[in-house]
């Protein structure tokens, strides 16, 4: 479903990004593990389209995507749940949720506003609250809902545990398990490497710009050096 | 002391000033919600809508309703244009290259307008319905008075609805707050901006028409002042909030107003220098304005 085919990125004359290359199946969850500043959160913005490659190329559904911007992406169907959420705090939760449907002009956006509700009943009892003012959990579960507002194929989620406690984040990952059995595909960033291996069905693992490693979780898992850098041994 | 009905007819004054400042605030302070611009060319379309008032209904002699929409549409195509010729190219560098070229975009269109209109001022003579005067007890006004208000009082509503109401306008609110997380969500930020523009440019080119009509003469350089006290007025309701635009608009339309009329003799000259000595204090005072958010200066 999503190629990325040896891209590079740089910011300034600065590295981020050498020759990565990976690519995500449909109906998987796939997660790209790997220490803070690896380069994890500039492969998912490269791929929503944030961030130009200066080499490479991305395909989507076989189509190439490496020139198109960010908001063309998300027509196709892609959408990403940005890290610190990023939704928009001085509106609404409903008018957050229904920027994420701006494109759509399909009569489903009333069903699927109904359906994020009741993935996340508490967006519905905030519904006209400023969305600034709820707690970072709340917050990213409307990050979430917006993004599923746009009827992804691929949702892309950066950091989704990032700064949450550990109840709110077992919430998070049974949402994330609800949205793979509707049929989207999720390619996930992730520090918390157990979360990460708990839902993933294919694994990389990053290190300073480049892939050191994939496969399965458990295959992963039983590298020795994975051992010692994420599971304290 | 003063009369009441001298305090009512200042007062009114005061109001229809404020109107044509808070509709000129409208369009900068939503254009610089977004690209964090102050506009000054905005003004240069105050100057554009009353020549093209002109133009079109004591030249060539259209009707008036006419009249008024085509002011309404060459303010708004210009505005587009600006966006796209002056605007698009620079965004994303330095906020002080689209400050400046703001600046070149005014003289250039100014210069312009003194081109093909000559620097000589021209009387403006709007409909006959619009000079009748009213007497209303005792305090005199135009009936243009009552248009300005009305029409401006509307055209607020309208755009309050509109960002309020309509995805666009959500989408507008949206990508002043964020423009990467605007474009996450698949906003064209390209396509709210140019509706920015077009809307604020247009409720300039009308804003133009009133103070023609108001004042009875217009010149090429008529925007300049007109651009300026926009400017004052979004500093006092708080740079980038379009209720406070609305707000600093009225307050600057009656200070000035005010002030004018009820100083002694002789401190009327000194109109534009009350204005800025209020911007000077709103700034050392309160810099964020009445409505502004913290970031906002």
């Amino acid at each position: 479903m999503l190629e990325v085919e040896h891209i590079h990125v740089y910011y300034g004359v600065i590295p981020a990004l050498l020759d990565v290359s990976l690519s995500v199946d449909e109906g998987q969850i796939v997660a790209l593990v790997g220490a803070n500043g690896a380069g994890k959160s500039t492969t998912l913005k490269t791929i929503a389209g944030v961030i130009r490659p200066r080499e490479g190329q991305i395909r989507f559904q076989d189509q190439d995507i490496t020139r198109l911007g960010a908001d063309r992406r998300v027509r196709l169907g892609i959408a990403l749940v940005p890290e610190g959420r990023q939704i928009f705090s001085t509106l609404s939760v409903k008018e957050n949720l229904v920027l994420g449907a701006y494109h759509r002009r399909d009569q489903e956006v009333k069903k699927d506003l109904e359906w994020v509700y009741n993935l996340f009943p508490i967006l519905r009892e905030r519904m006209h609250q400023v969305a600034g003012t709820m707690s970072g959990g709340e917050q990213q579960m409307l990050a979430f809902g917006r993004a599923l507002m746009s009827r992804p194929k691929l949702l892309l989620l950066d950091e989704p545990s990032l700064g949450l406690a550990p109840l709110v984040v077992r919430d998070i990952y049974e949402v994330i398990q609800k949205i793979r059995e509707a049929g989207i595909t999720i390619f996930l960033v992730e520090q918390n490497v157990n979360m990460a291996m708990r839902v993933a069905d294919y694994m990389y693992v990053m290190e300073a710009g480049q892939l050191k490693m994939e496969g399965v979780p458990q295959e992963v898992m039983r590298d020795e050096d994975i051992k010692q850098a994420y599971l304290g041994g | 002391m003063f009369a009441g009905t001298y305090v009512a007819q200042q007062i009114l004054n005061g109001v229809v000033l404020g109107s044509m400042y808070a509709l000129l605030a409208l369009g900068m302070t939503v254009v610089y919600g977004i690209l964090h611009l102050i506009n000054f060319a905005h003004g240069a379309l105050v100057t554009a809508g009353a020549f093209t008032f002109f133009g079109i209904y004591m030249v060539l002699g259209w009707p008036f309703s006419l009249a008024l929409a085509a002011t309404l549409l060459v303010g708004g195509v210009l505005g587009y244009l600006l966006d796209l010729v002056g605007y698009r190219k620079l965004r994303g560098g330095p906020e002080v290259a689209l400050l400046i070229t703001s600046l070149g975009i005014y003289i250039l269109l100014e210069n312009l307008i003194k081109l093909l209109a000559t620097p000589q001022p021209y009387a403006f003579r709007p409909p006959a319905f619009l000079g009748q005067l009213q007497n209303v007890g005792g305090v005199t006004f135009r009936t243009v008075d009552v248009f300005i208000v009305v029409v401006s009082v509307l055209i607020m509503i309208a755009f309050a609805l509109f960002v309020k109401r309509t995805k666009l306008g959500i989408a507008m609110r949206a990508t002043a707050e964020s423009v990467e997380a605007a474009k996450l969500v698949g906003i064209n930020v390209n396509q709210v901006v140019a509706m920015a523009f077009m809307l604020g440019s247009a409720v300039a080119a009308i804003t133009g028409f009133m103070w023609g009509a108001k004042y009875g003469q217009i010149a090429y350089d008529m925007g300049f002042m007109a651009g300026v006290k926009a400017f004052v007025a979004i500093v006092i309701g708080g740079i980038g909030s379009i209720p406070g635009a609305m707000i600093g608009g009225f307050i600057l339309g009656l200070v000035e107003t005010l002030a004018v009329g009820f100083l002694p003799p002789g401190f009327a000259e000194y109109r534009d220098a009350i204005v800025f000595t209020l911007l000077i204090l709103v700034l050392l005072l309160k810099p964020t304005g009445i409505m502004g958010r913290k970031e906002a200066v």
